[in-house]
C-alpha cells in the first residue's frame, strides 16, 4: 500500500479529544491572538529530516530462527509558525518491504502535533499531543519512575492533552499537562489495553515547578489522577567541575502494583492508599574526557522503582513458578525492582560514534545490552549498526528487547542495520 | 651668588623632572600599559558588544577528512548567557544549546526526546578544534582575571610585524575551560590579535589567531577567529563572523530552559 495523504491525515486527527483540542486551538489561535499576528512577521517554516531504510534482524530465543525486517522510513520534524501561533509535526512513517519488494501496510506513528499560541512573552499554550518533560535524571528520569505502572503519558512517545509552560525569567519555569486520557493499567492483565475513549472522569495530569541557577538545576514536579495516582517527585542536578551529578526521589501514594498472596489473581490486594507510601529514586553521574580527537563520555545511574511488591514478594512471584505468558503480562505490574545503568561513549569528530549501553536488574542479575556503531563517510549519511539482547528468564526484570517500532513486539535479541540521509 | 644661583636655575627643570619621574610619567604610562583586568575588559569590548545576534560559520578541517562547515545563529544577553542555534548542516540542524553562568545544555531534535541535555563547558564544540565555551561564552572576564606580562613584538597574518602587550588570563573559578590564556593585544587600539590556550595542568593546547579585522556592530572587530587544535593532530577550526547586529531587545525569558526545547 502507498502512503496515501488523506489517510495519513485520518490518522493524524483520528480521535474525539484529539479533534476536539485541535479544534479548541484553532478557535484560539484565530481569536485570541489574531491581533498579535497581524503585527508580527509573515508565515515562517522550518523542519529536521531523515529518510533511509531499516533492515533489522530478531529472535525471541537464541536458540530460535532469526526473522529478518526491512523498511523505508522517513523522520521529520515540522514547524509551521506566524507571530505567537505555530503547529509542530513531529513523526515517522514506516512502509514496510518484502521479498521481491512489494509493500506492506505504511504506518505512521505520531510523537507530536500541537498547536502552540504564545500569549505573552515567557507563556506557551499547546494543545494537541506533546511530549512532556519531568525531572532531571539522563537515561532515566523521575517522570518514568513516578508515572503509573503503565504509563498515562509517555515523556518520550507524548500524550495527548493541553500543556503550559510558563517562563516568568530566566531561572524560573513551571510546565504542566492536563489530559482527560487517563492508562493507570492498574490490572496486571491490562498492559496491552489501547487507549480509553475520552472520558471526563479520565482526568490525569503533571506539573512541575524548575529552577535553574549557575550550576543547579531543581525539579518538583507531581503526577495526578483523582482517585488513582498522585505522585510527588524532587530532582537536583549540579555540575561538579565538569561531573554532571543527578539525584531524584518520588513517593507514590496511590500505589498501582497489587501484592501476591497466593498463585490466584484474584486475592492479590493492593498497599493500603496514602498511608504506606511507595519511594522511588535515582542518582546518577556523567563525564567527558576528551583524549585527543576522541570524546569519552561515561555515565552511571542507580534506580530504585519502588511502587507496589517489596522484594520478599518478588520472589514469592517468582517462585509460583506461572507459567511464561502469564508472567509476561503480569511483569509490568512489579515495581520493587533495582537497576543499575552503565552508559559508554566514544565520538570522534563528527567521524564515528561508538556506543555501549547496559542496564542490570540487582535482584535477578537479568541484562538489557546495547552496543551500536555510527559512521558519518559524509555530510547527511549516517550508517548505523545496533546490536541489542537481553539476558533474563521469562519471570526475571529484563527479559526481552522491544523492537522499533512500528512494531509493538519484543524478541531476545534484535540485530539492525541503518542508512539514513539527513536534508 | 652666581655659583648659588645656577642650581636654582635649573630648579623648575628639576621639578619638571621630579614631576615627570613621581607623577605624570607613571600616569602617563599608566595609560599605556593598561592594568591586567582593564585590559581583559577591554578585549572583551573589542571582541563582542553586550547584547547582540551574529551569524557565523565554522569550518573544521581534520588531516584526511573533508572540510566540516557548520553555520549557526547566536544571540547573547550581558548577565544571561548565549542561546545557540545550529543552521546546517542537516545533520545537526535545529541543534539549539543555551549557556548559563556555569552550565550549558543542548536539544537535539533529531533524539526522539524533548529533554535537554547537560554537557560541560570544557568539552569540545560539535567534534571542532573550539571548545563550547568559546562559542557560547563571550566574556572572558566572567571566568578568567588578568595579568599584564609585557611588551613584545609579533608576526600577525594581517598587520605583520607589530608591537604588542601580552597578557594573561587566568582562571578565577572552576567552571573556566581553561587554566589559563596567554594574550597578545596590539599596542594603542588594543586590538586583540592571538590567544595561547592552556590546560589546568599547564598543557598548551589551543592557539586562536584573530584577523580580518572589520567594522561591525559599531566598531573595528576581528571577524575571523582560527584555532588550532594542538592536541588534536591536524584539526583546525575557522570561525568567520558574518553578520552581527546589537540587540537590546532579547528577552530574559529566552535563557529559561523552557526555550531551549519549545
Amino acid at each position: 500500500m502507498k502512503l496515501q495523504p488523506a489517510w495519513l491525515v485520518r490518522r493524524l486527527f483520528e480521535g474525539t479529544l484529539f479533534r476536539g483540542v485541535m479544534f479548541w486551538g484553532c478557535l484560539l489561535g484565530l481569536g485570541g491572538v489574531s491581533s498579535r499576528l497581524e503585527a508580527q512577521e509573515g508565515p515562517q517554516f522550518s523542519y529536521v529530516a531523515d529518510a533511509g531504510q531499516v533492515l533489522l534482524g530478531s529472535a525471541s530465543d537464541w536458540n530460535a530462527g532469526a526473522s529478518a525486517q526491512w523498511l523505508l522510513d522517513l523522520n521529520g520534524r515540522l514547524s509551521f509558525s506566524q507571530g505567537s501561533a505555530a503547529f509542530i509535526l513531529d513523526g515517522s512513517a514506516y512502509l514496510p518491504l518484502g521479498n521481491s519488494l512489494q509493500t506492506g501496510q505504511a504506518l505512521l506513528d505520531v510523537a507530536e502535533a500541537y498547536v502552540r499560541l504564545t500569549p505573552l512573552t515567557g507563556l506557551d499554550l499547546t494543545f494537541g499531543k506533546k511530549r512532556l518533560n519531568l525531572g532531571v535524571g539522563q537515561t532515566f528520569t523521575v517522570g518514568d519512575s513516578i508515572n503509573p505502572a503503565i504509563n498515562f503519558f509517555d515523556q518520550k512517545s507524548g500524550f495527548r492533552g493541553f500543556t503550559w509552560a510558563w517562563s516568568p525569567n530566566a531561572w524560573l519555569g513551571w510546565t504542566g499537562g492536563v489530559s482527560l486520557e487517563r492508562e493507570l493499567g492498574n490490572s496486571p492483565t491490562a498492559s496491552a489495553a489501547s487507549l480509553p475513549t475520552f472520558q471526563a472522569n479520565n482526568l490525569a495530569g503533571a506539573t512541575q515547578l524548575t529552577l535553574q541557577k549557575d550550576r543547579f538545576q531543581g525539579t518538583a514536579s507531581l503526577c495526578f489522577s483523582p482517585g488513582q495516582t498522585f505522585n510527588p517527585a524532587l530532582g537536583l542536578s549540579y555540575d561538579l567541575s565538569g561531573v554532571i551529578l543527578t539525584a531524584e526521589g518520588a513517593l507514590e501514594f496511590l500505589p498501582q502494583g497489587l501484592v501476591p498472596s497466593t498463585g490466584q489473581f484474584s486475592t492479590w490486594t493492593a498497599p493500603t492508599a496514602w498511608t504506606q507510601p511507595a519511594p522511588s529514586g535515582s542518582v546518577g553521574a556523567r563525564y567527558t574526557w576528551s583524549l585527543g580527537d576522541v570524546d569519552l563520555t561515561l555515565q552511571g545511574e542507580g534506580l530504585y522503582w519502588g511502587q507496589g511488591w517489596t522484594t520478599e514478594q518478588t520472589a514469592d512471584f517468582n517462585a509460583q513458578a506461572l507459567p511464561a505468558s502469564t508472567a509476561v503480562s503480569v511483569r509490568p505490574a512489579l515495581r520493587d525492582r533495582l537497576n543499575t545503568i552503565f552508559h559508554l561513549d566514544v565520538n570522534s569528530s563528527d567521524t564515528f560514534d561508538l556506543a555501549g549501553f547496559g542496564m542490570l536488574d540487582l535482584q535477578d542479575a537479568s541484562m538489557l545490552y546495547q552496543t551500536s556503531l555510527t559512521l558519518y563517510p559524509w555530510d547527511g549519511l549516517d550508517l548505523v549498526g545496533v546490536f541489542q539482547a537481553a539476558t533474563g528468564s521469562a519471570t526475571n526484570g529484563w527479559n526481552s528487547v522491544p523492537l522499533p517500532p512500528p512494531s509493538t513486539q519484543s524478541a531476545r535479541y534484535v540485530l539492525t542495520f541503518q542508512t539514513r540521509y539527513h536534508f | 651668588m652666581k655659583s648659588f644661583v645656577r642650581p636654582f636655575h635649573h630648579l623648575p627643570l628639576l621639578g619638571v623632572l621630579a614631576a615627570l619621574l613621581g607623577g605624570v610619567v607613571p600616569q602617563l604610562l599608566a595609560q599605556d600599559v593598561p592594568e591586567g583586568n582593564a585590559l581583559l575588559a577591554k578585549i572583551d569590548q573589542i571582541r563582542f558588544p553586550e547584547d547582540f545576534t551574529m551569524q557565523v560559520t565554522l569550518t573544521t578541517l581534520t588531516q584526511g577528512d573533508s572540510p566540516k562547515v557548520m553555520s549557526m545563529e547566536v544571540t547573547h544577553k550581558k548577565d544571561f548567557g548565549s542561546f545557540l542555534q545550529i543552521l546546517s548542516p542537516a545533520r545537526s540542524r535545529g541543534t539549539r544549546m543555551l549557556t548559563e553562568s556555569g552550565s550549558l545544555w543542548l536539544y537535539n531534535p533529531h533524539s526522539g526526546s524533548s529533554r535537554p541535555l547537560r554537557l560541560a563547558p570544557r568539552d569540545s564544540f560539535q567534534g571542532s578544534a573550539f571548545s563550547n565555551s568559546d562559542v557560547s561564552r563571550t566574556s572572558f572576564l566572567d571566568d578568567y582575571r588578568g595579568v599584564f606580562e609585557k611588551a613584545e613584538t609579533i608576526d600577525h597574518p594581517e598587520f605583520g610585524h607589530v608591537k604588542v602587550w601580552q597578557l594573561r588570563a587566568i582562571a578565577k573559578r572552576p567552571e573556566a575551560a581553561y587554566g589559563w590564556i596567554e594574550m597578545w593585544v596590539r599596542q594603542g587600539d588594543l586590538l586583540p590579535l592571538k590567544f595561547d590556550y592552556y590546560s589546568k595542568s599547564g598543557l598548551l593546547y589551543r592557539k586562536m589567531v584573530l584577523s580580518r579585522y572589520q567594522e561591525m556592530a559599531g566598531r573595528l572587530r576581528a571577524t575571523e577567529m582560527q584555532m588550532v587544535s594542538l592536541d588534536q593532530t591536524g584539526t583546525t577550526s575557522t570561525l568567520i563572523i558574518h553578520s552581527m547586529k546589537i540587540r537590546h531587545d532579547i528577552p530574559s525569558e529566552l535563557f529559561n530552559l523552557n526555550s531551549l526545547t519549545r
